[in-house]
């Protein structure tokens, strides 16, 4: 996962941007202002505790007891009139070791009317949750139909994106991107030659003041490691609701994303998929509640069905911290294992923090 | 695939053309976008992200926003990041080089004020959701709001320059009405027997500041969070010590803790507009500050029964 050609990208990001915040800064009196203004910086920490049926039984996906999940370092900045730049460093516990990892460092254009051209390592967009940081989860855990068909750091990878707006009443947007196939889980290919290619088309529209509907496709395909080519499909639906008074206290959204992976040539899992679906509901202020249904058996894996149940309960003091209580249960017919999990998450974030996709 | 692409012809070519040779503008808030009308009258269409009832503080950044900023000459924002949370990702996603910052078509209000209520560089998110820069609710100082309608009437001649005289002569006309209207409101406003006022938020501070008004408190004891029943104990004290007439309580916070402030000390609440049209009188800026003469003046009336 540690690519050579990314670190070296982002390091030369962060060298650019960078060395033009100093320059800057040597131009004007005001030093702290001209430095936020010119790179954006932010931390966000994702403290957990777990507790599960399982205990630290190798069935378990992940031991019990408190641990930091995952720390991002970001860094955004308008480079010049034409191109921003967007740095996420991710430090996370891989193996018991703590390693750090560039999960996002690209570029995107800002001059061309109607298009974005985007190049670095990034999120493919590929449906709802694949493209967001999981600062940004709506859940603690990604869903599993994301972490057993994609992987469990998504379809992340370094390559180009064009994304165009089409010019109709609501927002349509058609994004086609040229990935390198290493993804293991789907593609594994073995030479940074081979392409994976990635469509996605966005729609969403506003039904009223108050709520909006969005329907995206997704489809990828790229060869795999086994001579084949692998097929990925992608489609979700996104309901919204927000009143316009007292618009921080009272809203309603509902997800539901299909995801399904036809693996040319694959000895186990050829063809595997499932459903997740996810509502939130806020009927006050600094709380959450929020239930997710997750089947994997779409077609079926080999071992298997997996379905999960996911109740959460928030506590959001501000837009800067959040305290997130869930509780899973996980019946497994591959490992025939049933867990009951209890979860508790600290979500925090400072410094300057991008507006999140909506 | 013939689908597919009489599909895609029909969006391409059935899009809707929005009104013609119109100068095609989004403002931020509603405020703003009735202030533009008044300096472009029919030259303008108009379009406000934030619908009345809104708080601008608040908005999620809607990809249907983009769509509506796809084709804007001209965006009027706020400035002193009050839209920073969302602006900036709609600018992105409308992909409109025009209006990006520091082109012709980006417009910052604030940048024609002066702002008060600005803290040090280096002050921290324990004091709550502060602006840092200073307080974004200029507008609702008549005489600031001057200043911004001469800067939009100046960018809009500068992006229409064959329109300049109609741009020109709405602004005097506007000037004038506001000036004569705010000799009006000033004498209405020291007719009243009010002398200091608690609000929710600090929204109201360029208001009370421009019509002498004493702000005594807020009932946020800190931007963006909630008031403890202590902090409203210190209130109700506040109230009654120092004479606090009156609570504009702004439309977007609720209002059940002024109530209680109101039940243990002798004022009167108001719950006010700070947009235009977030409350259903406020159909304009004039009307606007109307509602907030208006109700300083009942306070007084209800105190004086």
């Amino acid at each position: 996962m540690f690519k050579h050609i990314t670190v070296s990208l982002s390091f030369f990001m962060v060298f650019f941007m960078g060395s033009h915040s100093v320059y800057s800064q040597t131009l004007t009196s005001n030093p702290v202002q001209t430095l936020t203004k010119n790179l954006d910086s932010g931390v966000n920490a994702l403290l957990l505790g777990r507790m599960g049926s399982l205990g630290n039984s190798p069935l378990a996906d992940n031991p019990n007891g408190f641990q930091l999940q995952e720390l991002e370092l970001r860094f955004t900045s308008n480079i010049d009139a034409f191109l921003r730049g967007d740095i996420t460093l991710a430090i996370e516990s891989e193996d018991g070791e703590f390693i750090i990892e560039p999960e996002e460092a690209f570029v995107e254009t800002l001059f061309i009317p109607s298009f974005t051209l985007k190049a670095g390592k990034f999120f493919a967009n590929f449906g709802r949750h694949n493209s967001l940081h999981a600062h940004s989860f709506p859940f603690i855990d990604a869903p599993i139909t994301n972490t057993y068909i994609l992987g469990d750091e998504g379809l992340n990878e370094v390559g180009l994106s064009v994304s165009y707006l089409v010019p109709t009443p609501w927002y349509f947007e058609i994004i086609g991107q040229g990935l390198s196939a290493s993804n293991d889980t789907l593609f594994g290919s073995p030479t940074n030659d081979d392409l994976a290619a990635v469509l996605f088309v966005k729609n969403l529209w506003e039904l009223s003041d108050t709520s909006t509907l969005e329907f995206d496709l997704g489809y990828s395909n790229g060869k795999n490691s086994l001579d084949g080519t692998t097929h990925l499909y992608n489609s979700s639906l996104t309901y919204k609701w927000r009143p316009l008074e007292k618009s921080t206290s009272r809203s309603f959204s509902w997800t539901t994303e299909f995801l399904l992976s036809d693996r040319e040539n694959s000895p186990t899992d050829k063809r595997v998929g499932g459903i997740s679906s996810w509502a939130q509901l806020q009927l006050k202020k600094q709380w959450l509640l929020q239930a997710r249904a997750e089947h994997l058996g779409l077609p079926k894996p080999d071992d298997g069905d997996i379905n999960k149940y996911s109740a959460l309960i928030g506590f959001v003091p501000s837009e800067f911290s959040m305290l997130r209580f869930q509780y899973d249960y996980i019946d497994d017919a591959s490992q025939t294992k049933e867990e009951h999990r209890l979860s508790l998450q600290l979500n925090i974030s400072m410094g300057s923090h991008p507006a999140h996709e909506y | 695939m013939k689908l597919l692409f009489l599909y895609l012809s029909l969006i391409l070519f059935v899009s809707p053309v929005y009104g013609a040779n119109k100068l095609n503008v989004i403002t931020t808030t509603t405020t703003l976008k009735s202030i533009v009308e008044s300096i472009g009258g029919p030259l303008v269409s108009v379009n406000s992200i934030t619908k009345g009832p809104q708080d601008p503080h608040f908005i999620e950044a809607k990809p249907s926003y983009m769509v509506k900023a796809r084709k804007a000459n001209l965006l009027v924002a706020v400035g002193l990041e009050l839209e920073v949370g969302w602006l900036p990702h709609i600018i992105r996603g409308s992909r409109n080089p025009k209006i990006v910052k520091g082109k012709a078509g980006y417009l910052d209000a604030s940048s024609f004020i002066t702002a008060i209520d600005s803290f040090p560089l280096l002050s921290d998110r324990s004091q709550g959701h502060i602006h840092r820069l200073g307080n974004p609710h200029f507008l609702l100082d008549p005489l600031k709001t001057i200043k911004v309608a001469k800067g939009i009437s100046e960018r809009l001649i500068s992006l229409d320059n064959k329109n300049r005289f109609i741009y020109e002569s709405n602004f005097k006309k506007f000037e004038q009405q506001i000036l004569d209207l705010h000799q009006n409101w000033t004498t209405r406003i020291k007719k009243t027997s009010v002398e200091k006022v608690m609000t929710y938020h600090k929204t109201l501070n360029y208001f009370l500041k421009r019509y002498n008004l004493e702000h005594a408190g807020s009932i946020e004891a800190k931007p963006g969070i909630p008031p403890t029943a202590k902090h409203l104990i210190s209130l109700v004290k506040k109230a009654n010590q120092d004479k606090v007439t009156c609570i504009l309580n702004e439309s977007f916070f609720e209002t059940n803790a002024g109530k209680r402030i109101q039940k243990s000390a002798p004022l009167h609440l108001e719950v006010v507009p700070t947009e235009v049209y977030s409350t259903p009188k406020a159909t304009s800026y004039i009307n606007l500050i109307e509602q907030l003469v208006l109700s300083v003046e009942n306070c007084s009336k209800q105190l004086d029964k």
